[in-house]
């Protein structure tokens, strides 16, 4: 028999849902125990009393989905684009002053971890003030790892978080390192197949689960664009030469796709050291297309 | 910590000039077409009491040849006159005196390679007369019709085979985003882009001129503001404080190039224009990144290093006066353009410089 006092009813009282995988979990945790997202987002999702919208950056490793994000984030603070952004939180801000920091002192943030318990997420409140068609989105994404992405989709079920972010979001935007697709034959497009046949999969799981539907929109962007120069002028036709598979793939499943080409870098230099080791390090920081893909990822879904 | 420099031993600048031996002809110009009517007027400079021909150097501005003929024979008094008169308009003195010039280097660190500052010390400049502002698409577009793409006394040798590269959009010898050999309509006073540091270097020696170094440039920005004492220079030419209003960067929001005519109070106080912001310049100086033993760069190609932040530079830090970035010689972009210099040593105005030069009010000048 169950013994209420005090303590249970303001435990109770605090219980609440996770964002990420709805488990019940309690404000007196810092993370959810089942996928690990941080309280402190379902806290500041919650306080708004709107449906997060999901939109997941989402790419293989080294793509440059964390620089990606926390430029965004800068950019939709000082406003661009008819797009305005507030982030909700501390914590959301975290992710922008680490990169920011990072690339005006000329270097690219570290690795993200592969633990989702150290990943970065941001609430942002996204004002589109587009002529005729204004919309207000809580723009809700956690910066994942690329590692971690690789491993959800060889093992489903390793990263809760990534599976249960995928059934929710309304928008993806795969990242893939220009150079890589152009240089690495099939790798980036078959990866890109992988993670389009999870996302399928696990939507549909999700609206036999009683979920809304959702067909999401799949923006692919060639980031690093500064370094390939067809990519950055063409992107589409970039895609449709170098990503054939993903390419048919999005025809038939994600009727609203599109393909866009993004730089942060103006200049660099490449740098190896004694143990064989390679990176780029930015000698000015222009970012290039990196509000297009966020603001067609609103209006389309 | 042991510095290795990657190319090149010495902290000095390398001049990359000095690779250019070829002598170029002077004096062939070719009569002005009458463009658009723009946002920003191109200022003209015009004596039509000039003799002809010193008229039409001047109007093209290649005064420079007039006070500095290249075959060493000197023009007449009345032809010297209104080519100083020019240069006083066009160009203002830095005088001989030394800048504090900041590198970087290559590094590791527990977040991976790292470029680190690294104070090279005062370099002394000598004394040069610098363009008050940078080379416009109008001042370009002579320089293509008077063919100067198709003269290989402008360019180095080894370029000569690749001239062919430098097109427009429509194949046209020139800038990478022109048209049909025509700027965009309305941007005749913006400054030319999209054209490489051949491209830049072939346009000094039209005009009589080169491009500064990276330290003549500095010296620009800051000699008139530079405490005497301690040799602390500012970070702007106006200040240490940026301001958008003042240059053209992310920042003040334009997104793209303005005309040599706007953020005017961005100036130094001899009047030179946008050292900070609008578009990068491209500067006669190689770009050599020292590294540590552990570290090696891997540069496939020659860069210029290049100078004072663009229309798109995100942080202001990186477009101040002392800031240097670089680019490979033969890139073409939409943020990337020059000025040019004119060394002073051994140049005699008729008369002493006036104490302040002020282009917001051109003397005799018209718009085109």
């Amino acid at each position: 028999m169950r013994t209420e006092d005090y303590s249970t009813a303001v435990l109770e009282a605090e219980t609440n849902r996770c964002i990420c995988c709805q488990s019940a979990i309690s404000d007196q945790n810092d993370f959810c125990d089942h996928c690990h997202t941080p309280t402190e987002i379902t806290r500041s999702v919650g306080r708004r009393q709107k449906d997060p919208h999901f939109i997941s950056i989402v790419g293989p490793s080294n793509a440059g989905k964390t620089v990606y994000l926390g430029v965004l984030l800068d950019m939709l603070c000082g406003g661009s684009q008819n797009l305005k952004g507030i982030p909700n939180g501390a914590f959301s801000i975290g992710l922008q002053e680490s990169v920011v920091r990072d690339l005006e002192a000329r270097r690219f943030p570290g690795k993200t971890p592969n633990e989702s318990d150290l990943w970065n997420w941001l609430h942002c409140v996204v004002t589109d003030n587009t002529p005729n068609e204004e919309r207000t989105v809580d723009f809700v994404a956690p910066d994942f790892a690329g590692e971690a992405i690789a491993m959800e989709l060889e093992q489903p079920g390793t990263y809760p978080a990534v599976e249960n972010i995928i059934k929710r979001t309304s928008a993806f935007l795969l990242l893939c390192d220009s150079m890589e697709v152009r240089d690495n034959g099939s790798s980036a497009d078959l990866f890109a197949m992988k993670l389009g046949s999870y996302i399928v999969q696990k939507q549909s799981l999700a609206a036999q689960e009683g979920k809304d539907a959702i067909t999401p929109a799949v923006g692919v962007i060639f980031t690093k664009s500064d370094t390939c120069l067809d990519a950055e002028q063409d992107p589409a036709r970039f895609l449709a030469n170098n990503m054939p598979r993903f390419r048919d793939f999005c025809f038939h499943h994600f009727p609203k796709h599109e393909a866009f080409s993004a730089s942060i870098v103006g200049s660099s230099v490449l740098l190896a050291d004694s143990y064989g080791g390679n990176a780029r390090v930015p000698l000015h920081i222009q970012p290039k297309g990196v509000i297009e893909p966020l603001k067609w990822a609103i209006q389309n879904s | 910590m042991v510095l290795q420099p990657t190319h090149r031993g010495n902290d000095r600048p390398v001049t990359l000039t000095s690779i250019l031996t070829s002598p170029f002809r002077l004096f062939r110009p070719s009569a002005p077409k009458p463009a658009p009517e723009p946002e920003f007027a191109v200022p003209v400079l015009d004596f039509p009491e000039a003799p002809a021909d010193i008229r039409q150097l001047i109007r093209l501005r290649r005064y420079a040849g007039i006070v500095r003929p290249r075959d060493g024979v000197p023009f007449d008094g009345e032809s010297m006159r209104f080519a100083w008169k020019a240069i006083e308009h066009d160009m203002a003195l830095v005088p001989a005196g030394s800048v504090s010039m900041v590198a970087e280097y290559a590094t590791t660190t527990d977040k991976g390679f790292a470029l680190l500052p690294h104070a090279i010390g005062p370099t002394p400049v000598e004394s040069v007369y610098i363009d008050r502002w940078c080379v416009t698409n109008a001042d370009y577009k002579h320089f293509i019709t008077d063919g100067g793409y198709e003269n290989p006394n402008f360019w180095p040798e080894q370029i000569v085979p690749t001239l062919s590269q430098f097109r427009d959009q429509t194949r046209h010898p020139g800038p990478a985003y022109w048209c049909d050999g025509q700027p965009a309509a309305g941007t005749e006073s913006h400054p030319v882009v999209g054209i490489c540091w051949y491209e830049a270097n072939a346009y000094a020696q039209w005009a009589g001129k080169r491009m500064p170094t990276s330290a003549e440039w500095q010296r620009a920005a800051v000699w008139e503001n530079t405490n005497a004492e301690t040799g602390r220079e500012p970070r702007y030419p106006w200040g240490d404080s940026f301001d958008p209003q003042y240059a053209n960067i992310w920042s003040s929001q334009r997104h793209g190039t303005a005309s040599v005519q706007e953020f005017l109070e961005g100036n130094t106080t001899s009047g030179v224009r946008q050292l900070i912001g609008n578009v990068w310049e491209w500067v006669n100086t190689q770009y050599v990144l020292a590294a540590t033993d552990n570290v090696q760069v891997l540069s496939n190609e020659p860069m210029a290093e290049i100078r004072g932040g663009a229309f798109d530079s995100y942080f202001h830090t990186h477009t101040t006066a002392q800031a240097r970035s670089a680019m490979p010689l033969m890139t073409r972009v939409t943020n990337l353009g020059f000025r040019c210099c004119l060394p002073a040593t051994g140049l005699t105005p008729p008369a002493p410089q006036r104490p302040t030069d002020n282009p917001t009010e051109p003397p005799s000048t018209h718009d085109a």
